[in-house]
């Protein structure tokens, strides 16, 4: 492990951020938690198929709270003798001192030359804080530590918090949007089949599931989003939900041609030409990660809303409603 | 100052146009510009947004990247001389991303420290890709939060919606090009007394913020 500077300077803020809801288009819905990215993201790849495309942001977690300054990788051997002959060593008066101070570090005794670990596999790490971070303990932090530091193949990390695995999982969740569920019914609303009084409309959504990756060299993670359950929350007046309540207590099941009560479904009261029903579609949310952690991270639930007809059949004496086209 | 360099994305846009040689910045050494064109506007305090020449110094751009400056003068000389800078400095750093091998000798003009190298670990990036930039990128709600001394912390939002990384080799858009079509920026910047102008010394970025 190489010390290649120490750069001293007051920064006031820096680094993590807090944001609201990306949202997207804005269905679903979400509120509540929140979304952070900080500075790091400029080395984090990000990748998978809840990145980008989705309609609602799943928000960082409430219970996770990043440290207020950490090293992550900034440049491999040949970014930082580019970063440094090409844009530090000419830079003006105020990054001067810096740069004469990583010269000399870097100056091999004797010749004079800089050496920059050249060929050789590993990262540059480098110091960054939050944005949230008063500027007292970010400039301590820096006092503190070298601003970069070499860390090759078996090398130990540099000194004080680096990116671990929960901050990448963190960062990948904080981009992670899920798609508006499709929700199938019978009758088929979605066809323009009408739903029908007293007879029970069935409700269902196929399996989902969206991932994001946040990888720096050598590590890692992956959060995905799984559909897991789907809750009605609210119905039009007169309408009844199956189950009571509403918790479908899972994804619901398409329609078998039974007769009972669907797991997942609602039975209207009145005819009407336009209704809405109220959906949640619950998300819940895992992490794993190359280095081996792992865990769980909760559920998010989105709202939605569907939309039916609702018509009346005069009953007729001796049908059965079983066999009702559906 | 440029700083959208913090959100590492690689937009971009590949310009096998001509260049020119101009002045340096301290060293007194070439400097490789981008040709093409650029957009710039903002306006006076208090009033709509009106097209005026762009801050710092002369930069052309392909044509198929804008950059739009959409935030009025404060009226305060400092808080003004401040922003020019700083304007000055976005221009200098997406010009930069306008070149395939940007090794741009403007830009330790206005970027220092850690913000100078997320900005360069951006080009890096860039580079290794072999993408440069096209599109519009905008600049909005700017504002000085702080301005004590030597020492200011400007805010301003980027919509990076219609701004995309373009190949290189295919000279495609590539669509999905960071991490956020939309994200808060908070800069420090420090006065350099010798040259007189704002330089960036650190960025922090929201992202998925609609400002």
């Amino acid at each position: 492990m190489v010390v290649l500077a120490a750069a001293l300077f007051a920064s006031a803020g820096s680094g993590l951020a807090v944001a609201d809801d990306t949202g997207g288009n804005g269905t679903p819905t979400r509120t509540g938690d929140r979304t952070w990215l900080t500075q790091v993201s400029r080395k984090v790849e990000l990748s998978g198929s809840g990145y980008h495309g989705g309609t609602g942001n799943v928000g960082g977690s409430a219970d996770f709270t990043p440290p207020p300054c950490w090293f992550e990788p900034y440049f491999d051997s040949a970014g930082a003798k580019d970063y440094l002959e090409n844009y530090v060593l000419p830079s003006g008066s105020i990054g001067n001192e810096f740069a004469q101070r990583v010269k000399k570090l870097l100056q091999e005794p004797g010749n004079g030359k800089l050496a920059y670990h050249q060929g050789e596999e590993g990262q540059w790490y480098g110091v960054s804080c939050g944005l949230d971070v008063p500027a007292e303990v970010s400039t301590a932090f820096q006092l503190n530590n070298p601003d970069f530091v070499w860390v090759g193949p078996g090398y130990p990390a540099p000194p004080g918090p680096t990116v671990d695995a929960r901050t990448l999982a963190e960062i990948a969740r904080s981009f992670l949007t899920v798609p508006t569920v499709p929700i199938a019914s019978n009758p088929d609303t979605a066809a323009g089949t009408p739903s029908t009084v007293n007879l029970p409309t069935w409700l269902w959504s196929a399996p989902a599931a969206v991932d994001v990756t946040a990888a720096i060299p050598g590590l890692a993670s992956t959060v995905t989003a799984r559909l897991e359950d789907i809750h009605i929350t609210s119905v039009p007046a007169g309408a009844t939900a199956h189950p009571g309540g509403g918790d479908c207590g899972g994804l619901g099941a398409e329609f078998n041609g039974g007769t009972g009560a669907p797991p997942c479904g609602v039975t209207f009261g009145a005819p009407a030409a336009a209704v809405t029903v109220g959906i949640e579609a619950v998300w819940h949310l895992a992490w794993t990660s190359t280095d081996g952690n792992g865990g769980d991270m909760g559920t998010v639930p989105f709202a939605q809303t569907l939309g039916f007809t609702v018509h009346e059949v005069q009953v007729v004496n001796g049908h059965n409603w079983a066999s009702q086209p559906r | 100052m440029p700083a959208g360099a913090t959100l590492a994305a690689a937009l971009v846009v590949a310009m096998s146009l001509p260049v020119f040689a101009g002045c340096a910045a301290d060293s007194g050494s070439q400097e490789i510009l981008p040709t093409g064109s650029v957009t710039s506007a903002h306006g006076p305090a208090g009033g709509p947004a009106s097209a005026r020449p762009p801050a710092g110094p002369p930069l052309s751009f392909p044509p198929d990247v804008h950059l739009t400056f959409d935030y009025a003068d404060t009226g305060d000389e400092a808080k003004d001389a401040l922003l020019h800078d700083w304007e000055a400095g976005q221009r200098v750093f997406n010009a930069a991303e306008t070149l395939p091998d940007p090794r741009f000798r403007l830009l330790p003009r206005y970027q220092a420290r850690r913000a100078l190298a997320a900005a360069v670990g951006t080009l890096q990036t860039k580079r290794q890709r072999r993408q440069t930039i096209v599109g519009t990128r905008r600049f909005y709600q700017v504002g000085v939060r702080e301005l004590t001394g030597a020492l200011a912390t400007v805010v301003w939002c980027v919509d990076d919606s219609q701004f995309f990384a373009r190949d290189v080799a295919t000279g495609k858009a590539v669509v999905h090009h960071g991490p956020g079509d939309y994200y808060r920026v908070h800069g420090t910047l420090q006065h350099d007394q010798k040259s007189n102008i704002w330089v960036l010394i650190d960025v922090a970025s929201e992202v998925g913020v609609r400002c």
